[in-house]
């Protein structure tokens, strides 16, 4: 037992783990507050689209040999409100200009590795994550951006949640619904940003997807759904980090999977609860 | 008789909240448990799967003079760590296991200690571990040795290289992990 507990004062004593653990805990708070908006509003796909965009950014980022983040921030930030402004004008419907722009930043991606080094371990790293790689000025950035975003989901919260609910009844109260829209996209472009080192840009728009989805599995109300998503998104994340270490398994895949079980047994239950739920009906 | 309708309304919508409420509070606990299940589930394969040949990757003598570890888990990404933050580990004594390499070429010959990680994409594997210098005799290729060294920087032809200095080199019998992952 001492063995284990030396063990993890190992893990805890390497400087990359320790960035990693406050990273990752914010990004996944972060990506699972806005992820429960982005399900339920039917824009899930923007955190994929805008993922892929990032992939561009970094790839052309490393081919200019410029720190990725310095390209990614603008550009992915723009690309949400880009998505917005398109996904409200009748002429193309939002999923087309999702896949319209993701495919052009993935071909824009592509292009920029074939013309200048490939596939470096910096791209590599960027597309799958590489939560160890984290350097402390990442750790500061992340943090930075994470804890404003958190501030500002707590402040918007209940517009947010107006603007999540009925668009149309919120914009009769008199609440700018465009303007929250807009607040939701920069966040979710922030957190993107913020976790495709963590995560990969391949694989962050599942921290803002699975939470969400598996909180609704057996929650029906916003509120608890919010604070459900954002422990599961956080646990599932420890889990995944267990994984890692264990088996040297990549990071960012392993807290996929962590969910992907999460959303399996909540299924599970929530089918085994409206069985029983239907056989008390009949017997009574 | 609407009255009593109504009344009945406003029972049965109670009766309802109540089961919803109930409902709810069965979840939170189904949800509770589960994450403690797991919880507890990780930290016993984790106790469980955890090796006993670890030893503490910053090793507590003299305060000035702790030496860091290259553990054989979390191998290259202490190595990333040392390569990315060089300037927090200039001057640090750095312990390092794997095999070891030269490279002869007419100027000067370099020796390293380094074992495969991944490369990118996939399985092609990357040479990972530092340059070392020793003032004694160098073990054969591919030998399976431990370095204590200095980490110092040195230029050549422009570029910066890593390199642990004065390094006291012993050959093992027992083989760690060729090929490693983080």
């Amino acid at each position: 037992m001492s063995e284990f507990f030396m063990y993890i004062a190992e893990l805890f004593a390497a400087p990359f783990f320790v960035r990693a653990l406050i990273v990752g805990t914010l990004v996944s708070l972060c990506s699972s507050l806005l992820g429960v908006s982005l399900v339920l509003k039917r824009y899930s796909m923007i955190g994929t689209g805008l993922s892929n965009v990032s992939f561009g950014c970094v790839t052309v980022a490393v081919a200019l040999n410029i720190a990725p983040l310095y390209i990614s921030i603008p550009v992915v930030v723009a690309s949400s409100f880009l998505l917005l402004r398109i996904s409200d004008n009748s002429k193309i419907k939002g999923d087309s200009a999702i896949a319209m722009i993701s495919s052009g930043a993935i071909s824009i991606g592509v292009m920029a590795v074939y013309l200048t080094s490939g596939v470096t371990n910096d791209v590599c790293g960027y597309m799958f994550g590489s939560v160890f790689s984290l350097t402390q000025s990442d750790m500061v950035f992340s943090a930075a951006l994470s804890v404003v975003v958190i501030i500002m989901f707590v402040i918007f919260y209940n517009r947010i949640f107006a603007v999540t609910f009925d668009e149309n009844f919120a914009r009769a109260t008199g609440t700018n619904a465009g303007r929250y829209n807009a607040v939701i996209a920069l966040l979710t472009a922030s957190t993107i940003v913020v976790g495709m080192k963590m995560m990969g840009t391949l694989l962050i728009s599942s921290l803002i997807i699975f939470p969400a989805l598996t909180s609704m599995r057996l929650f029906k109300s916003f509120k608890i759904v919010v604070v459900c998503s954002g422990f599961l998104s956080v646990f599932c994340f420890f889990i995944g980090m267990a994984l890692t270490v264990i088996f040297e398994a990549p990071a960012g895949a392993s807290v996929v999977i962590a969910h992907i079980a999460f959303f399996l047994i909540f299924s599970a239950v929530s089918a085994l609860k409206k069985i029983r739920k239907r056989s008390i009906e009949i017997n009574e | 008789m609407s009255n009593n309708k109504s009344h009945s309304d406003v029972r049965g919508n109670e009766v309802q909240n109540a089961k919803k409420k109930q409902s709810e509070k069965i979840n939170v606990i189904v949800f509770a448990s589960l994450c403690v299940v797991l919880l507890v589930a990780v930290g016993v394969v984790f106790a469980l799967t955890k090796t006993g040949n670890h030893s503490k990757p910053l090793e507590t003598g003299d305060s000035d003079k702790e030496i860091i570890n290259i553990t054989e888990k979390l191998y290259v990404s202490w190595i990333n760590e040392i390569y990315t933050s060089t300037d927090q580990y200039l001057g640090r004594t750095i312990k390092i296991e794997g095999m070891f390499a030269k490279e002869v070429l007419p100027q000067k010959t370099y020796y390293y200690v380094y074992r495969v990680g991944p490369g990118c994409c996939g399985n092609d594997g990357a040479m990972c571990g530092f340059e070392f210098t020793s003032g004694g005799e160098y073990p054969q290729e591919n030998d399976w040795i431990e370095v204590v060294g200095t980490l110092e920087v040195y230029e050549e032809n422009g570029n910066k290289f890593l390199t642990l200095s004065n390094s006291k080199i012993t050959v093992k019998q027992e083989r760690g992990l060729e090929v490693v992952g983080n």
